[in-house]
């Protein structure tokens, strides 16, 4: 925002090194902005002998509430008809069901259609993606006036009407592909609109053709790289810090210095020693993880390679 | 008064000592003279030239002009004074040193101009000699205050404590209590020490009264600050130094007996000699004074120390009476401070303000134009912050700028300014060194864990990082981390519980003393850590363990037995950031070389820490003499040339052989009778010279051998062998039986390389002694290398190699094999190129090849008493350190700690062991190391990245080892068969003419050549995938910008700024084109007198390619 304005009304609008806060406060029926960025850093006070170095400034704004307050500020944020800079989740409108009927219906076809064995049954493309086919042996029969869409869970928009011939979903990437299917019930009303009425979660049988190992497919698609693969690698070696330890870290007879302990995450080298001699767990975690992309392509870089094999035989 | 021939003789010897310096060191010259006239009016000139440029050359030639211009000026009314130069600096060696480098004349001409030091401790000014010698022109006197206050008590030494004496008698209201005053005076001399003393002051010196007046008004009007002892006299508090002193001599002489009284008697001495000090620093007087090390004297400046050398430093700068003052010091600023030294209030940009205002002698008009410019950098330097900035935009201006106001006051030459190519002679080594891991890296930190976690119970533990530092840094930490406060705290805590579990299970960390005992540990497979096994592999490299010298730059003939393949082999210069590191490795490393070189016969001798002392060569007692055949300095046999060729040493001997079979013939009188024939070897080497009518020869050197002790050893044994030898002198009678059949081969191994005569040839070509004094030198040389092969380390090499030779025979095997000549030849090049005597040079030879093995302590897992603190000196179970050796565990303080480190230096700077020099930071700075070295391992990375330039820069020096090697390499074959004389100085004149006409300055051949494949190592063994191998790259970057931020404040979050552009190698050439500070007078010379052809030719030629030019700017590391 701030560079645009700079950039429409500044004929050579220098980039600017600005990271600006907006803290918003409410007294009474007054409502205050503070918007800026203003540090007590050295490099915005200075000290004794240096002058400050950063031009640190921050706006202060007050109003009446109804116009700028908290409320009206999150209005104006995620109003816009979802174009605004926030999407807020939309819950859709369930149609009570008033009559007894309507009830009945519903449950009856709730019943139906979680009791169908429907069967999931996923293709690979080649691509690489995967299309998934809903079937069922005995297809569901459907009431008159009603209608069923299922859809994907981790695909927005992806509902389509259940009718007798398979339901497929193309261009699926593995991890989105799930046994958990949502189904909606809808029926039209007087004016001819689909009505949501019910959605319920369903457990299908879900098939993927030979080879594909599901978890690891997922795996590999997660640790696509090495950088990924070593980062997991971290997170497993994640014990408790104690950063107490670090503060009480001695310098005074040399070496490295204390602020690298601080600042950078440690690395897999000193990670993995410390598990070795306080959390074994976390190497046993390694050794599950290294079992399960075997055969997968995660790609281990070599040296941690060699190095966990080291480590394997410590532990065994 | 000087005639007119004298003065045409000076000006000629004056020029011709112009004559040796380089072009780079006579422009700095050049602009220190402009200076001086008038450039600075301050008269404070700072050379800063990086460290090994020749900083004390410059200094040379700024005397030797500003002397020219003193005897000139004086040429009508003669010359009254000499010009006097006054050297400062920080210890005593070196001020020694330097006064002789300074005197400019060499050593018969110095006799004739050069006086006396009028002083070389600040009271001395307080004296004037009786009888100046007249004639002289110049004189170099030095002071070192830093070191003067430590070397004797706080109240002098005795010839002080005189001054002080005399100066109070000569005055009125004291001059009658003269015996009272001597009481006071004398200390703890003997009274004959002190009558002697006085004498001779008075004998040959009156007191300096503009000193003496000014000391006597402090005694009347100067409070001595002493309330309660004061009181104690019954003064008043304020007393002033007069009236203590009478009340003093006016004390009964019992009194001044008591206890308290002596001490109140040293303190007040102590006083008044701080009173003489300062009046005598008020009196310093001199054309120039020079300040060594400047950046000791700069901390000094605007406190209130009250030290000598603040005193000193105060005094120099009042400079009243227009003296010049030259200042020295490669780094008098600190070059790049992080936000850490920042914060500590030692940021650079303060550091180079502070200096400024002092060499401006704060000048506001000069300090404004400076600031306006490196603002005017700053502004630049910012604006490349916008990615779109371009760096062909930037503006040079504001760097010219400041170059222009800095330049009269810093001069500062960096080798990568003045050369080509400077860059790629480093060859990277970065290694993370997984092949090396393996599971006893994990057990040692398992097992000091488990250490730590016990401490752990007992109290809050905070050794957590460490613990990973040390097990990074050294195999079986815990033996080598006694001192450490994790070590003491097990120690105090070792009968606790908590301690014992852990310490149970705690066996990885610790090692092992049998296994050292019965040499089990090989080191390169279990020791537990993957860098010291990598390491391993570097420092022995190509066979160095069976190595006692270095293989030379350039061998006579083809190297044999121990040295084939050991070309390429060099010394290696390790830094580390603990202390423990240099005792493991150097005790590891070297105990790891005995290792290797056992054979299978001294396997089944006795371990480690009992080792066989057996066999050596013998110079005593009822032992065999054939010893001394390699000790002799053979006049007859060094008098046999060979020079370099591509043959054997079998073919080398085949020549030889010739030579010798022809004075075989002048011995044959002697082999008669049935005397023992190992006589033989010994004694025809001597038998040859006096055959050859040199009697006198061989009788100095027989008498140098005669006064020989051996370090207390009773020298009885000695005499008997001398006895023996005296009987060449008796040559009428001698019968030594029949030859031996290889007495032939033996004394053409003998030409080629016995230790005596390669010292002989050697000597022949460089220094003009005269017999009597070679004779000595020469031989002092081969009896130190012979004795050399008595240690240990070489008992088991000959062993192994030379089984089926007696010792002594081995050893001459071994200098055959080994190249001695070409080894000797070198060295002694290196040597008297560095200004040394033929005296100096080969007692250095003793002090390197008999430097004492020290040794290393440490604790051991089956060890009882590893928790028990013990006399270290009595330990028998240190390790030995011979192959590598710890430098910085000395402390430094004192004169025998740097005596320590000195000696520790010159052995590694000679061809001989150790080969692996194990340093903390103290290594880092203004000790060089690159005469046999190419090879720097960073152990741990420094915390500041400059400290890495700084640590390389320790072996890429003047004539190091790797410019050898390049011009071995490239210009051997360019020697004339048959070549005599000295090699080296031959090849680098050689080269010299060569690269004339196509280098940047002379800093080429002698600093570096760029052709050639022999390179400095950098090795970085790291543990794979640590903190260090993101540490390194960080500091990589760091390390080719940091120059940008000369001056400016913050610098490592500016470089942070510039980091993240990547600039390409175009983009980094012009921004060091447009904003890198340079103060190099050499390069700026060469540009105006390139734009002056330039203009007066052709004008229209066309822009100054200025491409090819190189800038202090590391461009970049690509190859790291």
């Amino acid at each position: 925002m701030v560079e645009g304005e700079e950039n429409l009304e500044l004929e050579d609008g220098m980039e600017q090194n600005l990271h600006a806060k907006l803290i918003v406060t409410r007294h009474g029926n007054n409502s205050t902005w503070h918007i800026g960025s203003a540090n007590t850093t050295s490099a915005a006070i200075g000290d004794e002998e240096n002058l400050p170095r950063n031009s640190e400034f921050m706006l202060r704004l007050t109003g009446h509430v109804e116009k700028c307050g908290p409320q009206r500020l999150l209005e104006h944020l995620i109003s816009d008809e979802g174009q605004g800079l926030f999407v807020e989740h939309e819950f859709q409108e369930r149609v009570e069901c008033d009559d007894a009927e309507t009830e009945a219906n519903l449950r009856k076809l709730a019943y139906i259609l979680a009791n169908t064995v429907w069967k999931l049954q996923g293709e690979l493309s080649e691509d690489g993606t995967i299309t998934l086919s809903l079937s069922s042996t005995t297809p569901p029969s459907i009431p008159e006036g009603y209608g069923v869409q299922v859809g994907q869970l981790a695909v927005r928009g992806a509902y389509q009407p259940l009718v007798n011939h398979a339901v497929t979903w193309g261009g699926l990437s593995i991890t989105q592909v799930s046994a958990l299917l949502p189904f909606r019930i809808l029926r039209e009303n007087e004016v001819g609109e689909a009505e949501l009425l019910d959605t319920l979660v369903i457990q299908v049988l879900l098939s993927l053709p030979k080879g594909i190992d599901r978890e690891k497919l997922i795996l590999s698609e997660m640790l696509n790289s090495e950088e990924k693969f070593l980062s997991y690698v971290k997170m497993l070696l994640q014990s408790d810090p104690d950063k107490n330890q670090w503060l009480g870290y001695d310098n005074s007879e040399g070496g490295a210095d204390i602020i690298n302990y601080f600042l950078t995450d440690e690395p897999i080298f000193e990670q993995l020693m410390r598990a070795a001699a306080h959390d074994t767990g976390a190497l046993t975690r390694i050794d599950r993880l290294i079992d399960r992309i075997k055969g997968t392509d995660v790609p281990i870089p070599p040296t941690f390679q060699k190095l966990w094999e080291v480590f394997r035989r410590v532990k065994g | 008064m000087l005639r007119d021939k004298q003065m045409e003789n000076i000006q000629e010897l004056l020029d011709a000592s112009m004559e040796g310096l380089k072009d780079f060191q006579r422009a700095t010259v050049t602009s220190v003279m402009e200076s001086f006239d008038g450039g600075a009016e301050s008269n404070r000139v700072l050379v800063a030239d990086e460290v090994g440029l020749g900083k004390t050359i410059v200094a040379k030639g700024v005397i030797a002009t500003l002397l020219k211009r003193h005897i000139s000026e004086g040429a009508n009314d003669g010359i009254r004074q000499p010009f006097r130069v006054t050297y400062i600096c920080s210890n005593l060696t070196l001020a020694e040193e330097n006064r002789e480098k300074l005197s400019i004349f060499n050593t018969t001409v110095r006799a004739h101009y050069v006086s006396e030091p009028s002083f070389s401790r600040l009271l001395e000014v307080a004296r004037n000699e009786k009888e100046k010698i007249k004639g002289k022109i110049l004189e170099i006197c030095t002071l070192t205050p830093a070191t003067s206050f430590r070397l004797t008590q706080g109240d002098g030494n005795v010839v002080e404590r005189v001054i002080i004496y005399m100066a109070l008698c000569d005055n009125d209201m004291l001059s009658k209590h003269r015996r009272k005053l001597r009481r006071t005076m004398q200390g703890g001399v003997s009274d004959e020490r002190w009558e002697r003393e006085v004498l001779y002051f008075e004998e040959s010196y009156t007191l300096n009264k503009k000193v003496v007046r000014n000391f006597h008004i402090g005694l009347e009007h100067d409070s001595v600050g002493y309330t309660d002892e004061c009181a104690w006299l019954g003064l008043a508090g304020d007393s002033n130094y007069l009236v203590i002193l009478q009340s003093l001599c006016s004390m009964n002489a019992n009194n001044t007996l008591l206890e308290e009284n002596r001490i109140f008697v040293h303190r007040f001495r102590i006083k008044l000699r701080g009173l003489l000090a300062r009046c005598c620093a008020g009196s310093l007087t001199g054309d120039l004074f020079i300040l060594d090390e400047f950046q000791r004297f700069k901390a000094l400046l605007g406190t209130d120390d009250e030290s000598e050398q603040a005193l000193i430093a105060k005094e120099v700068f009042k400079n009243e009476s227009g003296a010049k003052v030259l200042l020295l010091s490669a780094t008098p600023f600190k070059a790049m401070t992080r936000v850490e030294d920042d914060e500590a209030g030692e940021a650079h940009a303060d550091d180079l303000l502070f200096l400024l205002k002092f060499l401006m002698d704060s000048d506001e008009h000069k300090l404004s134009l400076y600031e306006r410019g490196r603002k005017g950098i700053l502004e630049q330097l910012l604006s490349l912050r916008d990615s779109n900035k371009k760096v062909e935009e930037l503006d040079a201006g504001a760097k010219l700028q400041v170059e222009t106001v800095l330049s009269p006051f810093i001069l500062r030459t960096e080798r990568a300014q003045i050369s080509k190519g400077y860059e790629s002679v480093y060859e990277p080594k970065v290694t993370e060194c997984i092949d090396n891991f393996s599971t006893s890296d994990i057990k040692s930190f398992v097992a000091l864990s488990s250490i730590e976690e016990g401490l752990n119970k007992i109290q809050k533990g905070r050794y957590s990082s460490q613990v990973m530092e040390f097990c990074k840094s050294s195999p079986w930490p815990m033996s080598f981390l006694n001192g450490y406060q994790l070590f003491e705290q097990v120690k105090k805590n070792s009968g606790k519980n908590e301690v014992v579990s852990a310490l149970r299970r705690s066996g990885d960390a610790w090692l092992s003393k049998t296994a050292i005992d019965r040499y089990r540990l090989n080191l390169a497979k279990d020791a537990s850590n993957a860098r010291v096994r990598a390491l391993v592999d570097v420092v022995f490299g190509n066979g160095g363990d069976a190595l006692l010298w270095m293989p030379p730059t350039l061998p006579y003939y083809q190297p044999a037995g121990p040295y084939i393949g050991t070309d390429g082999f060099t010394k290696s210069l390790l830094f580390s950031a603990w202390a423990m590191v240099p005792r493991a490795l150097s005790g590891l490393l070297s105990y790891e070389s005995e290792r290797r070189n056992l054979s299978g016969t001294s396997r089944k001798k006795k371990g480690y820490f009992q080792p066989e002392r057996n066999p050596i060569i013998r110079f005593e007692g009822d032992a065999g003499i054939d010893g001394w055949s390699l000790v002799y300095p053979s006049l007859t046999l060094s008098a046999i040339p060979f020079s370099p060729s591509s043959n054997t040493p079998r073919e080398t001997k085949t020549l030889i052989r010739r030579n010798i079979s022809k004075c075989l013939p002048l011995l044959k009188k002697y082999a008669s009778g049935t005397e023992r024939r190992s006589f033989w070897y010994a004694f025809a080497p001597l038998l040859l010279d006096i055959q050859q009518g040199h009697d006198n020869y061989v009788r100095s050197w027989l008498d140098s051998q005669s006064v020989t002790t051996w370090a207390g050893v009773d020298a009885s044994g000695r005499r008997k062998h001398l006895q023996l030898l005296e009987r060449v002198f008796t040559s009428d009678t001698l019968e030594l039986g029949p030859m031996p059949n290889d007495l032939l081969d033996f004394l053409c191994e003998l030409t080629i390389a016995g230790p005596g005569v390669c010292a002989t040839r050697a000597w022949r070509q460089r220094w003009d002694v005269g017999y009597a004094k070679l004779a000595i030198d020469a031989g002092r040389v081969g009896m130190a290398i012979t004795h050399m092969f008595n240690k240990i380390d070489s008992i088991s090499i000959l062993e192994k190699y030379y089984s089926e030779f007696k010792h002594w025979r081995a050893a001459l095997r071994y200098c055959l094999d080994g190249n001695l000549q070409a080894v000797i030849d070198e060295y002694c090049h290196l040597l008297a190129d560095s200004g040394m005597a033929s005296k100096s040079a080969s007692e250095r030879y003793a002090q390197v090849c008999g430097i004492t093995t020290s040794s290393v302590s440490c604790q051991y897992r089956d060890d009882k008493n590893r928790f028990v603190t013990a006399d270290e000196s009595k330990d028998p179970y240190k390790l030995r350190c011979h192959y590598a050796v710890p430098l910085g565990t000395q402390r430094v303080t004192d004169d025998s700690g740097l005596e320590r480190v000195v000696n520790v230096r010159d052995a590694f700077n000679s061809p001989f062991r150790p080969f692996v020099l194990n340093s903390t930071s103290i290594g880092q700075e203004g000790l060089d190391f690159h005469w046999y070295s190419s090879r720097v391992i960073h152990w741990n990375l420094p915390s500041n990245p400059i400290d890495i330039e700084q640590r390389e820069g320790r072996v890429n020096r003047y004539k190091s080892l790797v410019v050898r090697r390049r011009i071995a390499e490239n210009y051997a074959h360019m020697l004339s068969t048959g070549f005599e004389g000295d090699i080296w100085k031959h090849l680098f004149q050689l080269c010299d003419q060569v690269t004339k006409n196509s280098r940047v300055s002379d800093l080429e051949p002698y600093w570096h050549l760029s052709v050639g494949t022999a390179k400095i190592e950098r090795v970085v063994p790291m543990m794979p995938m640590s903190r260090e191998v993101k540490r390194l790259q960080e500091a990589l970057k760091v390390l080719s910008l940091y120059r940008l931020a000369f001056g400016q404040p913050r610098q490592e979050e500016l470089l942070r700024n510039l980091l993240h552009r990547n600039l390409t190698e175009d983009e980094l050439a012009h921004l060091r084109e447009k904003l890198v500070i340079n103060l190099a007078p050499h390069m700026r010379r060469k540009r105006e007198c390139c734009i002056e052809k330039t203009t007066m030719s052709v004008a229209a030629q066309g822009s100054i390619n200025r491409k090819d030019e190189p800038s202090g700017l590391r461009s970049s590391f690509p190859s790291w």
